[in-house]
């Protein structure tokens, strides 16, 4: 036995905690602080390997020596080599599933809320929606299609801790307080996103897994003496385009011909109501981060503060972070750990009077002059300013001394873990992790009197809702290498369990005293809310790899729910996928262009537990039904049912085929992924459509059907350099097609928001596509109506539209209802460019969505021409005689439109594919030397850039914005089978940001 | 177990319905689904008081106000009724939402419970009665829907085929008998609006009016004159005045009251989870009021009296100013700060008319409105003894009884109005049908009349279309049914 030291080293100074070992054996040691190492070489050992993480391994013979140096070389794709998967992580190498990552570069400095925008358009198979863009407002995440008509969120594993997203952190119930839940995260904190996309990699997340995983991992310490980064920009947003109405005197013209008289507004001077809603936000955000550490303990610290104002009047996000993450190892064997994140988000969203006050003010009578003699000094709405005209007043609705709608939520995620090296090569791991959300929503209307001369009240509510959501889990995990390295094993066995508990009280007040407290009015009312539920797994994972060249993954978890009754609670989720590395094989010819090819191809399944309601499968009574009784009137209690309790409920599944190539080429300057994959939910969790007959008219929750998704995902990226000119380009497409295949007894399901019939879902078409009337021009004369196809639904004069008669029965009724189109994208694709060149870098991302519609139902009011409301200048082109147009959407204007010109049909329906400039920047890094020598070494490296989000939209569509989730309704939530309408909100900023970055040392 | 959890907002059928006080709240549930048809809700169907729209506005008696109204309402008054318009499913979810918590309650009696035998009996009774009601709402509004006489377990079992008229009738008046024979007479003061016997018997005549079993209308109509405890009372306001429920003109009531807590009359069903929306208001002005821009209040105004209903008025008719308001009356209306008294200005209306039914300077103020003026606690009186006294008129006209009897009933109406007796000379059905209109003015009888007695061309004229004697089923209902349901001729 010899004992050889020595020290290793990078280019940047000595490496602490880099590992040495001897070859063959379990013998090892790590550097120190400053890099030394000594090491007891048993008899035999001829060999050592230093290994640390980002840098290439080196295997240096002994020959005699007893101190022995090494300089490690960074391995420059060892970052993105390592893939986070489930309890664990993965080389990229030796990965079988189908797994996207962004790391960190992908999101600072770009100006977004919330993690999840950092998706847009970077990874293949994910999409994104936002709802609005109203900062903080709920984006939606498809990952692969949309397997449900319930809930659609991927599960976000943030730190190792499943959230559990909710929209119960609201004020009201208008789905316009609905918050995204990941608003709290400040994206700057992360390190990397992994996305599992098929069931091979998510089926150990099991009953939460149907949808795909995000795993998010936030920075940690690296050793060293504390770096500290400053991050920060200043920037604007603004609105791409408004709607063009009609000036006063085409507005009174065209009032005029429906029959009201308002000509003596004649020549007032024209407002447009939008250019007073519609601002420039101004938007600020500051982060600090603080990294360090020794061999035995690493840190990372941070804290982060965002103020976005909304592009409309009352809208604003305010976040104000705080991130602490550190590793402790202590002795030999035991290492403790946590990541605590501490947030709170400010967020005002519009009251109920002012929800899409920039779209709906379009509307208001041009000459409705916005100040005047009313309270707070607007304007009066009555005979003398209005007339017989209409207009609300959305200055007034929009001004916080009348009405203010605030949704603050405090956040405290965290993850404490505890691990122990028992004996080489096996881990015991726990961990504990907490998410808890404490929201206050308040609702406040003061007692100012209203413009219509009618007196107000003052009014206060308060919720007050909190989550706890309490993650435990045990891991054990062995992985060991042996027959010379030929055969690698890996395995991992746990379990894990995820409590939840939900609470809310609400309070409300009317004529208060106090204005801050609703308990001090004259009328107050208050309301509780409560939901519990548990989630147990145990989970296993195999992997095993020959050579590196045959890899083979299989993962098991079996899951058990409280949200199902006994007896269907437990469902056990496998998956296997498989590997091979064609280029290591010996006939494969070397020394060619094609450097890599992996062959992968994986089966699994994964569930859903979500249903819209807790305990669903209980027949549960409401108490807040009620009567009157009694000669003093008084309010009784009246328990009954009001959901129809299916005791047969059970997870839904989803069952994943995924087959894909991984391949490099021309010393892997181009790699290229491609994937396809074919997904199929199976017991699909969806609300049954009862007839009303049954006395319940809401959807019970039942287990019906099949979904099935497929397509393929191409992405590749081509990274080279001309001198000191370094660039890259690369591209992703996804395509999807969504068919439902199987719907049991249900012959369709007709939905939509605020219960119209504008979408259906049925076998053999996509879910909840756009199902309504389809157009064919005008009648020209009245020869062509006389020929025209009976309409119970209207009768047809010149200049109306023909509908079709599509079933071809003679009469058109509801029956010629057809399919008008999907919300949901045929294929989406992104594009990004990088390019660096002395000190100056630029990236472009572009982000394109495909054979889409959307219901534009904003467009009915101004261009319907019944309102008493303004229209849009669409409508100058109307018909006005045989022959001026035969477009569907210019019909004539016709006093109570007695054909029915404005029932759902393809006229509002719209093309709604677009390519944006998601984010573009242009960036000058000052030489590190010259900075270094400047600042005596205090200020290591410095950026400036200047970028832009949303810069540019290239589409068809009308309204504001065609990336719109849904229209305002009182429904919490997703609300899959109705999305896709725009209602008004308000459109996605465009973002122009200055931004600095400076590193410390 | 940590998997076996229990809700924390709600109560479970296995514990609940055991004492007596259980199974008052179960049948309140039934009543309160009554109240839901003048509903405002932003949830799932987006009703805004439909019955109105199809009990009232449909008739010759109400226009849509062109400038204010929905579009429901404009087109509803143009008889453009279509099976996927909202107030059909509004109204038949409701009723059907009724008949279950009535079945519910059934059914649960013959479960484990606390209850002693008159318990039962009288629940019994009253969940018949109400089960009885709703069939007889839904056989009037759709002509052969289907009756649920029992709750159906399956999931997939739920829809249920179209009932004949014969099946119909059977049913609802075996209902309506059984009530008749186990509810009382009278309810003590807490339980005041509760369906009594002598209702049950009032319904009886009723529905063989409808059956046209004119010896049967008359035996329990002549009885409920005769022997009952109904009266008109003094003043004709007095049934529509908030301080004056339940009296003795009134045999079928639908109770409102309140403030239970205060908020405006959204999502006003059973269905949403936010305990202080169960506002137990109606909202009757904010529709009905005076609306648009100028006219104090902040109301709707969707619906405006005809002048054809104004003309069918006599000279001297006492009712008139508690029917609607025209030029020259006092209009008071309501909003947050109180009551608004001014001059009534007929550009406020499409017809230069607004209705002061259940409204009026007595019933405009803060007793009668929930805090923020937007619902308000007056009970809408379903079935009147005037109306009874009319049906009892019109079972002896047409089934050949003493047709001195049936004058005299119109006579004590008259009387009442400030009018003097019908000439006996004149043709007794006609007086019978011009009294009963001016009566129950935008009463929610009318329509139903009109459509029972087979006029709707002599009224309606070139607009009428005989598929209007009843409603279309919902749309959704027939899709749910799977060819079960059949839809009514011409939808």
């Amino acid at each position: 036995q010899t004992t050889i030291t020595g020290n290793v080293s990078d280019s940047q100074g000595p490496l602490p905690g880099a590992t040495v070992l001897v070859k063959g054996t379990t013998t090892g040691a790590q550097t120190d602080f400053d890099g030394n190492y000594s090491i007891d070489v048993p008899q035999g050992g001829s060999t050592l390997v230093f290994t640390y993480l980002g840098y290439q391994r080196q295997e240096i013979n002994i020959n005699g020596r007893s101190s022995i140096d090494v300089t490690m070389v960074e391995d420059a794709e060892a970052l993105s080599e390592v893939v986070v998967v489930g309890y664990g992580t993965q080389r990229k190498a030796d990965l079988t599933g189908s797994v996207g990552s962004i790391g960190a570069a992908d999101i600072v400095t770009k100006p977004i809320t919330s993690p999840d925008q950092a998706l847009a358009g970077t990874i293949s198979g994910v999409n994104i929606t936002n709802r609005s863009g109203d900062p903080g407002a709920p984006i939606s995440i498809n990952i692969r299609g949309v397997g449900t008509p319930g809930v659609n969120d991927p599960l976000w594993v943030i730190d190792g801790v499943p959230i559990v997203q909710t929209t119960n952190i609201t004020v009201n119930t208008s789905s316009t307080t609905d918050s995204n839940p990941l608003a709290g995260l400040n994206p700057n904190d992360i390190e990397s996103i992994d996305v599992l996309k098929d069931a091979a990699s998510t089926a150990i997340y099991g009953a939460r897994a149907a949808n795909g995983v995000i795993i998010v991992t936030t920075k940690r310490g690296k050793r060293g003496d504390a770096r500290v980064t400053y991050d920060g920009y200043a920037s604007f947003a603004s609105i791409r385009e408004t709607i063009d109405v009609l000036d006063v005197d085409q507005y009174i013209d065209i009032q005029g011909q429906l029959g009201r008289d308002l000509s003596q507004f004649s020549g007032q001077p024209f407002v447009d109501w939008q250019d007073l809603i519609f601002r420039t936000g101004f938007v600020q955000n500051h982060n600090v981060s603080i990294s360090g550490g020794n061999e035995k303990a690493t840190y990372f610290i941070s804290g982060g503060y965002m103020d976005q104002e909304g592009v409309e009047r009352a809208q604003g996000f305010v976040r104000y972070s705080f991130k602490a993450n550190s590793d402790i190892q202590v002795g030999e064997r035991l290492k403790f750990g946590e990541s605590i994140l501490i947030s709170q988000v400010d967020r005002q969203v519009q009251s109920e009077p002012g929800i899409f006050a920039g779209f709906r003010s379009a509307t208001n009578a041009p000459y409705y002059q916005p100040f005047g003699d009313g309270p707070l000094g607007y304007n009066l709405i009555n005979q003398e300013t209005v007339g017989q005209g209409s207009a609300t007043n959305y200055l007034f609705n929009t001004d916080d001394r009348f009405t203010k709608t605030t949704i603050q939520t405090r956040k405290v995620l965290a993850n404490f873990y505890g691990e122990l090296n028992i004996i080489e090569g096996l881990k015991a791991r726990t961990s504990l992790g907490i998410d808890y959300n404490v929201g206050v929503g308040d609702y406040f209307t003061s007692g100012i009197d209203l413009l219509n001369g009618a007196s107000g009240s003052s009014l206060l509510v308060s919720e007050r809702p909190i989550e706890l959501t309490l993650t435990s889990a045990a891991t054990l995990q062995y992985d060991k290498t042996f027959g010379d390295g030929d055969h690698n094993i890996g395995a991992i066995f746990g379990f894990e369990q995820t409590k939840f508990r939900y609470d809310k009280q609400r309070l409300q007040g009317r004529n208060l005293f106090n204005e801050n407290f609703a308990a001090t009015g004259t009328t107050v009312a208050g309301a509780n809310e409560g939901d519990l539920w548990t989630l147990q797994g145990w989970l296993g994972r195999l992997t095993y790899n020959y050579k590196g060249k045959y890899l083979a993954t299989a993962n098991v978890r079996r899951d058990a729910t409280s949200r199902f009754a006994p007896g269907n609670r437990d469902q056990v989720f496998p998956s296997v996928s498989l590997g091979w590395r064609i280029t290591d094989e010996d006939f494969f010819p070397k020394n060619t262009a094609i450097n890599e090819i992996k062959l992968r191809g994986g089966w699994g399944q994964s569930g859903n537990q979500f249903t819209g309601l807790n305990f669903a499968y209980l027949a549960a009574i409401d108490n807040n039904v009620r009567y009157v009784i009694g000669d003093d009137q008084g309010t009784v209690v009246a328990p009954a049912p009001t959901t129809f309790a299916n005791a047969d409920l059970k997870w839904e599944t989803s069952t994943q085929f995924d087959i894909g190539v991984d391949a490099s080429f021309f010393d892997r300057k181009l790699t290229a992924t491609f994937d396809y994959y074919n997904k199929t939910t199976d017991d699909v969790l969806l609300g049954f459509p009862l007839p009303f007959v049954s006395g319940f008219f809401l959807p019970a929750d039942a287990n019906i059907g099949q979904i099935k998704n497929s397509g393929i995902e191409l992405s590749f990226n081509y990274a080279n350099s001309i001198g000191d000119f370094n660039y890259s380009f690369g591209g992703n497409l996804t395509t999807v097609k969504n068919e439902v295949t199987d719907l049991g007894p249900i012959p369709n399901i007709i939905s939509g928001i605020g219960g119209a019939s504008t979408h259906r879902t049925v076998v053999g078409q996509s879910l909840g596509h756009f199902y309504g009337y389809k157009t064919d021009g005008l009648y020209q004369n009245a020869a062509e109506v006389a020929a025209a196809v009976p309409d119970v639904n209207g009768t047809p004069s010149p200049g109306d539209i023909r509908f079709v008669d599509v079933n071809n029965d003679g009469v058109v009724d509801a029956n010629d209802r057809t399919f008008l189109g999907s919300p949901f994208p045929g294929f989406f694709y992104g594009m990004v460019f990088n390019a660096e060149y002395k000190g100056f870098d630029f990236s472009m991302n572009l982000r394109g969505v495909g054979d889409r519609q959307i219901y534009n139902s904003a467009r009915v009011g101004l261009e319907g021409m019944t309102s008493t409301g303004n229209f849009s200048t669409q409508i100058l082109d109307r018909w006005t005689s045989e022959g001026s147009t035969n477009s569907s959407s210019n019909p004539r204007l016709a006093v109570n439109d007695p054909n029915g010109n404005n029932r759902f049909s393809d006229r509002w329906v719209e093309d709604a594919g677009y390519l944006r400039i998601q984010n573009i920047s242009l960036g000058y890094t000052l030489s590190q030397d010259k900075l270094k020598s400047w600042t005596d070494n205090f200020i290591t490296n410095m950026r400036f850039y200047i970028g832009a989000q949303n810069l540019a939209t290239f589409t068809n569509y009308s309204g504001y914005d065609p990336e719109v989730g849904r229209a305002q309704s009182f429904q919490k939530g997703d609300f899959t089978l109705a999305t896709g309408q725009d209602g008004g909100q308000s459109p996605l900023p465009r973002i122009i940001q200055l931004g600095w970055t400076v590193n410390f040392n | 177990d940590q998997l076996d959890l229990q809700p924390l907002d709600r109560l479970t059928t296995d514990t609940f319905y055991k004492s007596r006080a259980d199974f008052d709240g179960a049948i309140f549930a039934s009543y309160s689904s009554i109240q839901d048809f003048w509903g405002t809700s932003t949830e799932t169907l987006s009703e805004r008081g439909e019955f109105w729209k199809i009990s009232v506005a449909i008739t010759d008696d109400i226009s849509a106000n062109e400038a204010t109204a929905d579009q429901i309402t404009r087109d509803v008054d143009q008889l453009l009724i279509r099976a996927s318009d909202r107030p059909y499913a509004a109204v038949y979810t409701q009723i059907y939402e009724g008949i279950y918590r009535a079945n519910l309650v059934l059914e649960r009696l013959d479960a484990e419970n606390d209850l002693t035998d008159e318990d039962k009996t009288v629940l019994a009774a009253e969940a018949r009665f109400l089960r009885a009601w709703f069939h007889f709402q839904a056989m009037k509004l759709f002509g052969t829907p289907p009756l649920a006489m029992e709750i159906i377990p399956g999931i997939n079992d739920q829809a249920l085929p179209n009932a004949s008229r014969d099946e119909l009738f059977t049913a609802i008046l075996a209902d309506f008998a059984a009530a008749e024979a186990g509810l009382p007479d009278v309810w003590d003061s807490g339980n005041t609006g509760r369906a009594t016997s002598w209702a049950a018997t009032s319904y009886i005549g009723k529905v063989n009016v409808w059956k046209e079993d004119w010896p049967a209308a008359i035996t329990a109509l002549g009885n409920v004159v005769n022997n009952g405890p109904y009266m008109l009372m003094p003043n004709y306001e007095d049934n529509f005045n908030f301080d004056t429920e339940n009296n003795a003109e009134s045999i079928f009531e639908i109770q409102f009251g309140g403030p239970f807590s205060d908020d405006n009359i959204w999502v006003f069903d059973d269905t949403h989870s936010e305990d202080f929306k169960a506002s137990q208001g109606i909202a009757r002005s904010y529709y009905w009021d005076a609306g648009g821009n100028g006219v104090p209040g902040g109301k709707n105004g969707w619906f405006a009296p005809t002048q054809d209903l104004l003309n069918s008025y006599e000279p001297g008719d006492l009712r008139l100013p508690f029917v609607l308001y025209q030029d020259g009356d006092m209009y008071y209306s309501y909003d947050g700060g109180g009551q608004i008294e001014l001059p009534y200005d007929p550009t406020w209306s499409s017809t230069g008319l607004t209705s002061s039914k259940y409204q009026g300077a007595h019933n405009t103020v803060p007793g009668n409105r929930s805090p923020n003026g937007q619902s308000e606690f007056n009970n809408e009186r379903w079935f009147r003894f005037a109306e009874l006294k009319l049906l009892y008129a019109e079972a002896l006209i047409r089934g050949g009884g003493d047709v001195g009897v049936a004058f005299d009933q119109i006579d004590d109406i008259r009387d009442r109005a400030g009018l003097g007796p019908v000439d006996r000379t004149s043709d007794p059905l006609t007086a019978m049908i011009q009294e009963k209109r001016v009566e129950l003015a935008m009463e929610p009888h009318r329509w139903f009349d009109i459509t029972r007695w087979g006029i709707g061309s002599d009224i309606f004229g070139a607009d009428w279309n005989d598929r209007l004697n009843v409603f279309p089923f919902p749309l959704t209902e027939i899709e749910r049914s799977n060819g079960l349901l059949q839809q009514n001729p011409g939808y």
